[in-house]
């Protein structure tokens, strides 16, 4: 039996939006590396549990988020990815998730988002915030690193098949997902591409978006599936919406989004939810946490712009 | 100044409960990082006892009065002279702040902002039905806007988002491919699926809406598309407004003036983070001094990789002796636009992440197109 005294320290320091060492850090991922290899690309998940959307560096929005949920690891969590990124406090945010996984590693699971990424990463705020709070790259590679071993996806009692983005067109059945090597960079197309990236949509069929990359799947998709795989629902996060969560697809798809104002100003409502023992699935939003003390960014400094 | 020897250290972590609002009041007004670097700066002094901890917080505010050099902390100890100032400052201009804080009233005009969340489901429902699309920008703020009114004749110059969708709708540009595409397609069948082919950068040429008060409000999905004075069938006996090329331009030195800003606001309209490939970002700041006002309406897009827009629209109007005269209002529109193959070639970076500002961005961009026009009442 391992000793968890450094990790419990760890997660009450951590707590406290605290971050961890440099050194800290690289044994953190270490042990998750360990924990993570062993689990599937669809990781299998009991009931009950509460399953979760877009983090996004809100840490004290995760804190609130563990107020209403319940704390870990009293209430068991999955988390559909995009911890980093966009917020101020992404190495906090996933130094702490991370903590929890290596703690409690049957009762919370944590997968892949599209920001889990390398390239992702440095374009949009995480990269950066490593090497202001760390004064260089090591904590983003450690992190990065780690990230290649996320599970893409997760079943829930045979029944609800959870992931990021969406369904791919390469993937029909759930074998071919576990088919899939997934120990690597997110590639920029293909199956595993699809997983973090695609959207359901109201056009009928697979939709490529006007991007030119990346593909939507309609109702008929998504009703496919889940009979071929005997589902009842694919839960998915990646994208904003204003109630926190979101039906689509005639039940069959769900949008679960976790970050309350996102990127501090959009006022949308975060929301979790809740799997119970009986498989019955309720939904609880939650607001930014009251006493959060990142600045306010709709009212800006005057300035003297020409 | 209260001084107290007891109790923690109140700088940023330590901030005693009583002290919170204030603190919050300034993140508001100021940035973070300047209260913060302050505050580090003088966590030193607190733990060798050289300050009190509350002396310490009070000299981070005062620090941050003399900075920007505009008083608008308005609590505790200092309020009675910031007050003062402030109030000083607006008679001296004629000027009075709206209810709510959000505008003012000063020159003839009436200029007020209102900033909301984005939208609910069921408005996005409407939006789309509205402007026949289901795609429309993820972070959409409908029923945020700022609006100018100059009262004794009616002109209202306003900006919003639904008027600024018309237009991307009405301009329809095919879709840029972001730089994933090639080897995207290459690897995909995409020739079994549907390709979706709005433009989901959300281009507009919108540089704002004008009306004659009393107009209808097309900041509201009322269905209908233009202001109810124009829908008017007895045009011909009624009075126009219309933009018109001219000669003169926006006057840079009135501007470059420090002049205190009475009024200063940043309204987004709407915003998208193009799944990851880069922002679209529509947003109108606005500052009105003493003597005039000026606004920025800015569409910035950046396509990782790919590509960058920048459509500005500076509109300006000097306060005029009389109020009742009819003002003098000034629009400049300026397009730039560069693909970062042509940036690569006039060796500039073509990393995203050098252009997270537009206003750098543009000084790279080619210039599309220049004008300036100006509003012209016809009665």
């Amino acid at each position: 039996m391992p000793s968890y005294a450094d990790v419990d320290r760890q997660i009450e320091q951590l707590s406290e939006c605290k971050p961890l060492s440099e050194i800290e850090v690289k044994n953190l991922c270490e042990q998750a590396r360990a924990i993570l290899v062993e689990e599937w690309n669809v990781q299998p998940v009991k009931c009950p549990v509460t399953v979760c959307g877009d983090i996004h560096g809100q840490f004290h929005d995760l804190i609130e988020l563990f107020r209403i949920g319940g704390k870990a690891p009293d209430t068991n969590y999955l988390f559909m990815g995009d911890y980093v990124d966009r917020g101020y406090y992404s190495v906090e945010t996933v130094s702490l998730l991370v903590a929890l996984k290596v703690r409690y590693r049957d009762r919370i699971t944590i997968l892949r988002g599209n920001h889990e990424s390398r390239q992702i990463t440095q374009v949009y705020g995480f990269y950066d915030e490593c090497l202001r709070k760390y004064g260089n790259a090591n904590v983003w590679k450690y992190f990065t690193d780690l990230f290649d071993y996320l599970p893409l996806t997760a079943l829930i009692e045979r029944e609800i098949f959870c992931l990021h983005g969406g369904l791919s067109p390469s993937l029909d059945t759930l074998d071919h997902i576990r088919a899939l090597d997934r120990i690597q960079e997110v590639p920029h197309e293909g199956p595993m591409c699809d997983l973090l990236w695609s959207d359901p949509d109201d056009r009928c069929g697979w939709g490529i978006s006007p991007r030119g990359a990346g593909y939507t799947f309609g109702q008929d998709i998504a009703e496919q599936f889940n009979h071929t795989n005997g589902l009842n629902l694919v839960a998915r996060a990646h994208q904003l919406v204003m109630e926190g969560y979101n039906w689509c697809q005639d039940k069959n798809v769900v949008t679960v989004f976790s970050a309350p104002n996102y990127c501090y100003r959009c006022g949308n409502m975060a929301a979790i939810m809740e799997i119970d023992e009986t498989m019955r699935r309720s939904f609880l939003q939650f607001e930014p946490a009251p006493r959060q003390s990142e600045p306010d960014v709709t009212r800006k400094t005057p300035d003297y712009f020409l | 100044m209260p001084v107290s020897g007891t109790g923690p250290p109140v700088i940023v972590n330590g901030l005693r409960q009583e002290q919170l609002p204030t603190f919050l009041a300034l993140h508001k007004i100021f940035n973070l990082g300047l209260c913060c670097i302050l505050a580090r700066e003088l966590l030193p002094l607190v733990e060798i006892g050289f300050v009190s901890g509350e002396e310490g917080f009070w000299i981070v505010l005062t620090a941050i009065r003399y900075i920007m050099e505009v008083d608008h902390i308005t609590d505790g100890e200092g309020q009675e002279n910031v007050v003062t100032d402030e109030a000083r400052i607006r008679k001296e201009a004629g000027a009075e702040m709206l209810k709510g804080g959000s505008g003012v009233r000063v020159g003839g005009w009436t200029i007020r902002t209102q900033k909301l969340t984005i939208l609910k489901m069921d408005e996005v429902e409407r939006w789309g039905q509205l402007l026949d699309t289901t795609h429309l920008p993820e972070m959409l703020f409908g029923n945020s806007s700022l609006e100018l009114i100059h009262e004794a004749t009616g002109i209202k110059v306003h900006f919003n988002a639904l008027d600024a969708l018309r237009g991307w709708k009405k301009e329809g540009l095919p879709p840029v491919e972001v730089s994933a595409a090639a080897k995207w397609k290459f690897a995909s069948k995409p020739s079994q699926q549907v390709i979706l082919d709005y433009d989901y950068t959300f281009t507009t040429p919108y540089c704002g809406s004008e009306c004659l008060e009393p107009c209808a409000q097309t900041s509201l999905p009322t269905g209908r598309d233009k202001s109810a004075f124009e829908r008017n069938e007895d045009g011909a006996a009624l009075p126009t407004l219309d933009w018109v090329e001219c000669e003169e331009k926006i006057d840079l030195a009135t501007l470059q003036q420090r002049d205190p800003i009475l009024f200063f606001d940043e309204v987004v309209l709407y915003e998208d983070e193009l799944a990851d490939n880069g922002i679209s970002l529509l947003t109108v700041k606005v500052r009105v001094m003493p003597k005039c006002w000026f606004l920025l309406l800015r569409y910035w897009l950046r396509v990782d990789g790919v590509m960058m827009r920048l459509r500005d629209t500076r509109v300006f109007s000097t306060f005029g002796a009389d109020p009742s005269d009819v003002p003098v209002v000034l629009r400049e529109r300026q397009m730039k636009e560069d693909t970062f193959q042509s940036l690569a070639s006039n060796g500039y970076s073509t990393d995203a992440a050098a252009y997270a500002d537009p206003s750098i961005a543009g000084e790279r961009m080619q210039t599309k197109l220049l004008k300036t026009e100006k509003l012209v009442l016809r009665r």
